[in-house]
């Protein structure tokens, strides 16, 4: 054999040694998937405590916000190396029922070392609720999210308190009304294709006027006068007030919360993770020291009383069915998710969804957005819990943004929307 | 031993073929002979790890009746034909200026104006859309400098769609320019001289020596940068998402929705399947009239 051929034979022999030792798996190694933020920000800080006390090594992966749910699906369908996933309650259901987690209640029932990570009854019941399907748990909560308003103190003292305050005090704010306005725009909606946070904004408004997407029977009823009327209004605060940008159709989660760190707004609503950074005098100089927090408006109603429904969701930690560490993946996620951890988790910057931590009076003093939280998680609301409300989101964001971005009229874009959900649902099963 | 060694070198060149013929098996075919089973079924993410049921080629017809896709679908044409001429037409002015400069100069300029083609499609489309922003972007301080006031470059139809050519056009440039270039120093130089001595003026020649001469290349060039630009993907989806509404929302964008947001796997495979049924079809359609061409030029 020549020279050249040897070579070549040692080339490829090589190279399959060393693609061998890729595919080895470390026993003693657990790797997450997590999501770039505050939530994922704080499960790094945890992470050197647990390395110590269970001798495992935490690896993890971190993905950016966008494509992050496609990536992850994408690993679970493909059996990637994942032991632990952080996930959205959107996603519960259709992942349960996808059979991409393992259940957790025979990990559950077992009696645990530490009764204080164990107790379940210490989670938001309605958080905990969304990571179950059909009686059984998926998933372990780390976050609860809902959604507060933030609005500069140094231009507008007292927070608008119903929807219906909102274009005339936005166009104080607004440059185009008031020129010596410091802000260009009072307030800022998103509407970019694809996200689904416009999706959470409208439902707000929808379910404070009175509004439901779906009857009792599962029919789609958002196309009805209310749900016409709530995307009217959103419509309305861009096209006929002007009081929010005028790339709003382009504008997603990061844009928004740039905007506002950057005083290009004067109040807004999101999720209350977004406080840490709004109140971290590093990332956000501008508007640290004069940070107001609120609840998000709601509607008047005869009473006096002002209903507000925010949209709520949670996130939590699973394990992919693929992992062949479930045991040790389980201990990790109770520990993260347990009364100790979940402490400084929130010291870390997350949101745990721990009852006795968000009421605990001690750590209103380190977060103070907190009171208004567990205030707000009394009336929100979550999406509903099944497993079409990925596609289902995907119909309603896009009429969302055919309406915002393209001015395709109001009612004809929910109707359409209705259709298709009607189909899906049909398809689904839900009714003949 | 010597039988051993008769058989390597007998078969040696088609042995060092096999790792290509692997790469091609993996890479191209299986993907797109399991793409075409995928269409075939109704796979969803729900039933896609036990057996996702056969139902032919009703997901094609459902995906045609869509409202959705005919946007998409036009969407892409019109993408694909607007960027494709522009880039054509400025690669081919560019070719001539720079093969019309001086010596010193061309060389110069030839790597600088190749920059854009070095970047990847996502960070060119990332560096537009902080030029495009419309609070902090440079090309509204432009305007509003200029007292043209500050526009939404991505949050209107027209304005995002010509948003996304520009970034396209500024990108794929340098690769037309550089095939015409290619073409323009491989032309023979004695028919340019006997028209300069019949007195042919510069636009004379142009439109009857350089522009026939350059058929060849300006054909290949077209045709790359067509099917190229009607898959286009990366930069759709950083600048705009699709939006605002649906404005922007190509082929390949409406297939990864409906694939991995909606996580309807069949229906996503028949959209890549007509996708590349479309692009089949324009590849032969060009090359049809790219050999009557040279079947008349011949004659």
């Amino acid at each position: 054999m020549t020279i050249v051929k040897k070579s070549l034979l040692c080339l490829v022999a090589l190279t399959s040694l060393s693609l061998s030792g890729t595919f080895a798996q470390n026993k003693k190694e657990l790797i997450i998937m997590t999501r770039v933020g505050p939530e994922n920000d704080a499960i790094k800080a945890l992470i050197p405590e647990y390395e110590q006390i269970s001798g495992m090594k935490i690896k993890v992966d971190e993905t950016g916000k966008e494509g992050f749910q496609q990536r992850q699906t994408t690993r679970l369908m493909a059996g990637d190396n994942l032991d632990v996933v952080m996930y959205m309650s959107d996603f519960g259901p259709l992942f349960a029922a996808s059979k991409l987690l393992t259940p957790l209640n025979k990990y559950t029932a077992k009696p645990a070392a530490n009764k204080s990570d164990a107790d379940m009854a210490d989670f938001y019941p309605a958080t905990l609720n969304a990571f179950k399907y059909k009686n059984e748990l998926y998933g372990l909560p780390t976050d609860v999210s809902t959604w507060l308003l933030y609005y500069n103190k140094k231009m507008i003292p007292n927070p608008p308190t119903t929807y219906a305050e909102i274009p005339e005090l936005a166009k104080k704010w607004t440059k185009r009304y008031n020129a010596s306005s410091p802000t260009s725009f009072g307030t800022q909606e998103q509407s970019k294709s694809g996200s689904e946070s416009p999706v959470n904004e409208w439902l707000a408004v929808l379910w404070a006027m009175g509004g439901e997407l779906f009857d009792a029977k599962n029919k789609p009823i958002f196309n009805n006068e209310i749900g016409i009327k709530s995307l009217t209004y959103k419509l309305d605060l861009f096209s006929k007030d002007h009081v929010v940008p005028d790339d709003t159709p382009a504008m997603d989660a990061a844009a928004v919360i740039e905007g506002f760190r950057q005083e290009n707004v004067a109040f807004y609503a999101h999720w209350n993770s977004n406080a840490v950074i709004f109140a971290d005098p590093k990332a956000s100089p501008k508007v640290a020291g004069t940070l107001g927090v609120a609840l998000i408006p709601g509607v008047a109603q005869k009473d006096g009383s002002i209903k507000r429904v925010p949209v709520t969701h949670g996130w939590a930690v699973g394990i992919p069915s693929s992992s062949k560490k479930k045991d040790d993946a389980f201990k990790f996620i109770q520990w993260l998710t347990g009364k100790h951890a979940g402490q400084k988790y929130l010291a870390a910057g997350g949101t745990p969804a721990r009852i006795s931590i968000l009421q605990n009076p001690d750590n209103l003093k380190i977060r103070p957005e907190l009171g208004l939280v567990g205030q707000s998680l009394n009336f929100a609301r979550p999406k509903p819990a099944i497993k079409e409300w990925p596609q289902i989101s995907d119909i309603l964001q896009q009429a969302h943004a055919s309406v915002i971005g393209e001015g395709k009229p109001v009612k004809a874009s929910l109707d359409e929307a209705a259709a298709r959900i009607n189909d899906l649902m049909k398809k689904a099963g839900y009714y003949k | 031993m010597k039988a051993k060694t008769k058989f390597f070198d007998r078969h040696f060149l088609a042995l060092l073929l096999v790792p290509t013929a692997c790469i091609i098996l993996l890479g191209i075919v299986f993907p797109l002979l399991y793409s075409l089973g995928l269409s075939l079924t109704n796979a969803t993410l729900l039933n896609f790890l036990d057996d996702p049921g056969f139902i032919g080629i009703e997901n094609f017809f459902t995906v045609i009746g869509d409202s959705q896709f005919a946007n998409a679908f036009m969407k892409s044409v019109t993408f694909s034909l607007l960027s494709t001429g522009l880039e054509v037409i400025f690669g081919f002015m560019l070719a001539l200026f720079v093969y019309s400069s001086i010596m010193n100069g061309r060389f110069f300029l030839i790597p600088c104006l190749l920059a854009p083609l070095m970047l990847t499609p996502a960070v060119v489309a990332l560096m537009w859309k902080v030029m495009l922003d419309y609070q902090f972007g440079v090309l509204n301080y432009i305007t509003e400098s200029l007292g043209l006031g500050a526009h939404a470059w991505l949050g209107t139809n027209v304005l995002a769609f010509a948003s996304i050519v520009a970034a396209d056009v500024w990108q794929q440039v340098p690769f037309v320019f550089l095939i015409i270039l290619a073409g323009l120093e491989s032309m023979p130089m004695q028919p340019f001289e006997a028209a300069r001595v019949d007195g042919a003026n510069s636009w004379q020649t142009l439109r009857y020596l350089t522009i026939p001469f350059l058929r060849g290349p300006i054909f290949v060039a077209f045709l790359f940068r067509l099917i190229d630009s009607f898959k286009i993907f990366d930069k759709v989806s950083v600048l705009t998402g699709g939006g605002p509404g649906a404005a922007t929302e190509t082929l390949n964008l409406y297939m990864f929705r409906i694939g991995f947001q909606t996580f309807d796997f069949g229906k996503a495979a028949a959209i890549g399947q007509i996708i590349i049924f479309v692009i089949m079809a324009l590849t032969w359609f060009v090359f049809r009239v790219m050999d009557s061409e040279n079947a008349v030029e011949a004659d």
